[in-house]
């Protein structure tokens, strides 16, 4: 190497305060010219210790702190460290229990799609589809929020089944936000998709093949833009997706437009699920009266035994083994793998987050493009730093 | 290509390496020697019938403080079941003599009797189990979730590793191992070799100490807090002691 | 894209007829001072202590919620009363540290904690953040009694 090539190799800082990196993400980019030749991406500026976390707490107690995990899909969240808890302890859950949680994943999936649309726009240079989907999101918040309280960190599903029973006036909201919903839509749709500064700024960027999208571990929409027909919910099936109709979009092309659409696709697909959850939701309990978690939850106006204060001080008994169990969650592939030792706290807890993988596959994506182009494949992979650092 | 199919094709090509299987809720999880480990996950990507192409995740498990196998608990478990045999025993030959009324209520104690010992042997079983387990020599577990994304397989590979061993990095078979092996050596201290980046990714670079040990006080280091406490801004209040997770 | 699409820019068009559209229809937001917005039945914000009849809290200190809590951030003091029987002394929440899960309004046997409506806790030093027993019982004003 000779020094004129030295000279022209500059190392630039992006992050940790990057309005474009979703988050506290720093990345150490080595640029050649206009060319990235190196990635180096940096994180832990959030780490928390959630999984040293879980091992002190009962399963019960970690509930919320799973909420925070990946803060804009909570809902999904929590279904997923739910069902995998449910896993190891082998407890069925109600029908009417099933069809809330799907109702209350897809409308979390939606709501995860709609930020990142907005703020992909956003980051691409387009203000105005922000706005919209911003607008959008807000009313799938307040339906969680009639529900549960809470706008955010919705602590919602339980093991065993949901927190409280939907009310009928969620059930308003809900038919009335899928009979407008897909009308709005279409309009940031028309917005973008076939924009020719949009379609530039996206077509051929960040093109990452079949086989480095598997290797390289990407998962969710961010794997079916790849072309690879993969998704949990049809290929590892869990609670009622196998009684549902719906697609797999998928694309070949692996850039960024073609994960930009896999998402639009997978909207109008959550819509559809939400429509057949409306006709065929049940009647019945929202809650397995034989789970043990549902215990202290319930007002024995009997007074407090003996077995309450146990179950307090211990948690409840799980069996002994190990389980993982993965979710199809609006990034990614989101699982929780246990370790139970008998007690009533997880012997250990590794949780898998789609992001923490996408992060470090960024360098083989961004390699030899252009610098210009890094946000939006950032943006169109779709990461949040809660999940990340963990 | 049922799990145990899975378990005995790897058993035939490993023979000695292979230290045997576990299955719980139909999660398939197999151990094996750390010296062959990545010989094995070579050969689970590879075969042409079970192309485990995808890693989920890698992880480890630092089993130092993991409950010991609890005899005493299976020998009374045991005991009391015994114990309830005979009484059943005794039930029967009253049930012989006695009149309607009592023969009911004998008939019914009979049966939970019955389930109880049944619940009993159960449970001894499970702790027996437990019990033959072989005792761990080394500190660490090294996980691996494999799955395939063409065949509907999953499986879980397990290798027992010490405190000095050093693994081979994956990151030749699966590039996705990378970030979490970087995990691993940050959280846990173990050490790969062939890896290209290796370095702490979620503590700072100068961090003492492996967070994810159970030898690691949740709070954090008593030097930190007094070091907080002790630099407060004028007018904070100090964290109060309860607050301070247990 | 079409080449014909392409020269008479239909895209540039579509997109600008959209926002021109929403120029003139209603507005989404709200002016949050002012105007503020209708709470839900199920709100999770600041705790409230219920009293019972003679006007005590209705707690008895059994330390459910104590336990329970992810944040640690409840205390509960257990010790003689005035009128000398053994019970509740204080209760302490930290808001600051509160993450407003609700697993201890729902873990509470008897129904002795509930949560309101207020939302604005902002405060200029943490210790304003403690809400002792008083706090709790006296400062919450009863805008909503019990959750559904």
């Amino acid at each position: 190497m000779n020094s004129v090539e030295e000279t022209r190799r500059v190392e630039i800082n992006m992050g940790p305060q990057h309005p474009s990196t979703h988050g506290v993400g720093r990345f150490i980019l080595t640029l050649n010219g206009e060319i990235i030749e190196d990635v180096k991406p940096v994180c832990g500026y959030l780490h928390r210790g959630l999984e040293k976390l879980a091992e002190n707490m009962t399963y019960q107690q970690f509930m919320p702190i799973v909420d925070r995990l990946d803060y804009v899909a909570s809902m999904n969240n929590d279904l997923a460290y739910c069902l995998a808890v449910e896993k190891l302890l082998g407890m069925e859950v109600p029908e009417r229990a099933e069809y809330i949680r799907v109702i209350v994943a897809e409308l979390g999936r939606i709501a995860s799609h709609l930020i990142w649309l907005g703020t992909m726009a956003l980051d691409i240079g387009a203000l105005t589809p922000f706005f919209y989907t911003f607008r959008d999101r807000e009313t799938i918040y307040d339906m969680f929020e009639e529900i549960c309280g809470a706008r955010l960190m919705y602590n919602y599903v339980r093991i065993g089944g949901v927190a409280k029973d939907i009310t009928p006036k969620f059930m308003e909201m809900l038919k009335h936000f899928l009979d407008t919903f897909p009308r709005l839509m279409k309009e940031t749709d028309g917005l973008l998709t076939k924009n020719r500064i949009w379609m530039r700024r996206t077509k051929d960027v960040g093109v990452i093949s079949y086989d480095d999208a598997i290797n390289w571990g990407l998962s969710g929409p961010s794997l079916r833009g790849s072309g690879v027909n993969w998704d949990l919910r049809k290929n590892r099936p869990y609670g009622i997706y196998p009684s549902l109709e719906f697609d797999v979009p998928y694309f070949p092309e692996g850039d960024v437009y073609a994960r930009y659409l896999v998402r639009l696709e997978e909207i109008n697909q959550s819509v559809r699920i939400l429509r057949q959850c409306v006709e065929k939701i049940p009647a019945g309990e929202y809650m397995n009266p034989e789970s043990p978690f549902v215990r202290p939850m319930k007002k024995p106006k009997e007074g407090i035994a003996l077995k309450d204060f146990v179950l307090q001080i211990r948690g409840v008994k799980m069996p002994v083994g190990e389980i993982y169990f993965g979710a199809e969650n609006p990034k990614g592939e989101l699982g929780f793998y246990i370790v139970s030792d008998g007690a009533g706290k997880p012997y250990r807890m590794k949780i898998r987050t789609p992001s923490f993988v996408h992060v470090f596959a960024l360098p083989k994506i961004v390699k030899g493009g252009l610098v210009a182009d890094i946000v939006s494949v950032i943006s169109s992979l779709d990461f949040v730093f809660g999940e990340v650092d963990r | 290509m049922k799990n145990d199919e899975i378990v005995g094709l790897l058993k035939g090509n490993f023979g000695e390496a292979f230290r045997g299987s576990e299955e719980l809720s139909g999660d398939l999880t197999v151990k094996v020697d750390l010296d062959r480990l990545h010989e094995v996950l070579q050969f689970l990507r590879s075969h042409p019938s079970l192309e485990f192409d995808y890693l989920p995740f890698m992880t480890a498990i630092d089993y130092s403080v993991y409950p010991k196998p609890k005899t005493k608990e299976m020998e009374t478990k045991l005991k009391e079941a015994k114990a309830k045999e005979e009484k059943i025993k005794e039930n029967e030959e009253k049930l012989k003599e006695a009149k309607e009324e009592e023969a009911e209520k004998l008939k019914e104690e009979i049966a939970r009797l019955k389930e109880e010992v049944v619940k009993a042997k159960e449970e001894s079983e499970k702790l027996k189990k437990e019990a033959e387990r072989e005792e761990r020599k080394k500190r660490f577990d090294i996980v691996y979730q494999l799955r395939s994304t063409k065949h509907p397989y999953d499986i879980r590979v397990k290798a027992e590793v010490g405190e000095e061993d050093i693994v081979e990095s994956a990151t030749d078979i699966w590039n996705s191992a990378g970030c979490d092996e970087c995990e691993i050596y940050d959280m846990f201290g173990i050490k790969f070799k062939n890896h290209p980046d290796l370095r702490r990714i979620l503590m700072p670079e100068d961090w003492v100490g492996h967070p994810y040990r159970k030898d690691y006080p949740l709070k954090g280091r008593k030097e930190d807090d007094e070091y907080l406490d002790t630099h407060l801004p004028e007018g904070q209040l100090k964290r109060p002691e309860h607050t301070r997770m247990p | 894209m079409m080449m014909k699409e392409h020269i008479l820019f239909a895209d540039l068009i579509k997109g600008l007829s959209i926002t021109i559209k929403k120029f003139f229809g209603p507005s989404v937001t709200l002016h949050y001072p002012i105007e503020r917005r209708e709470t839900p039945e199920r709100m999770r914000f600041l705790h409230k202590l219920v009293l019972n009849s003679a006007g005590r809290p209705k707690c008895i200190a059994c330390g459910f919620c104590e336990r329970i809590c992810p944040p640690k951030c409840i205390k509960i003091t257990r010790g003689k009363r005035e009128d000398g029987k053994i019970g509740l002394t204080g209760y302490e929440l930290d808001i600051g540290r509160c993450i407003f899960c609700g697993l201890c309004v729902e873990v509470c046997p008897e129904e002795a904690i509930s949560m309101t409506d207020i939302y604005e806790l902002a405060t200029y030093n943490r210790a304003e953040a403690v809400y002792t027993m008083d706090r709790l019982v006296r400062d919450v004003p009863e805008k909503r009694e019990e959750e559904g």
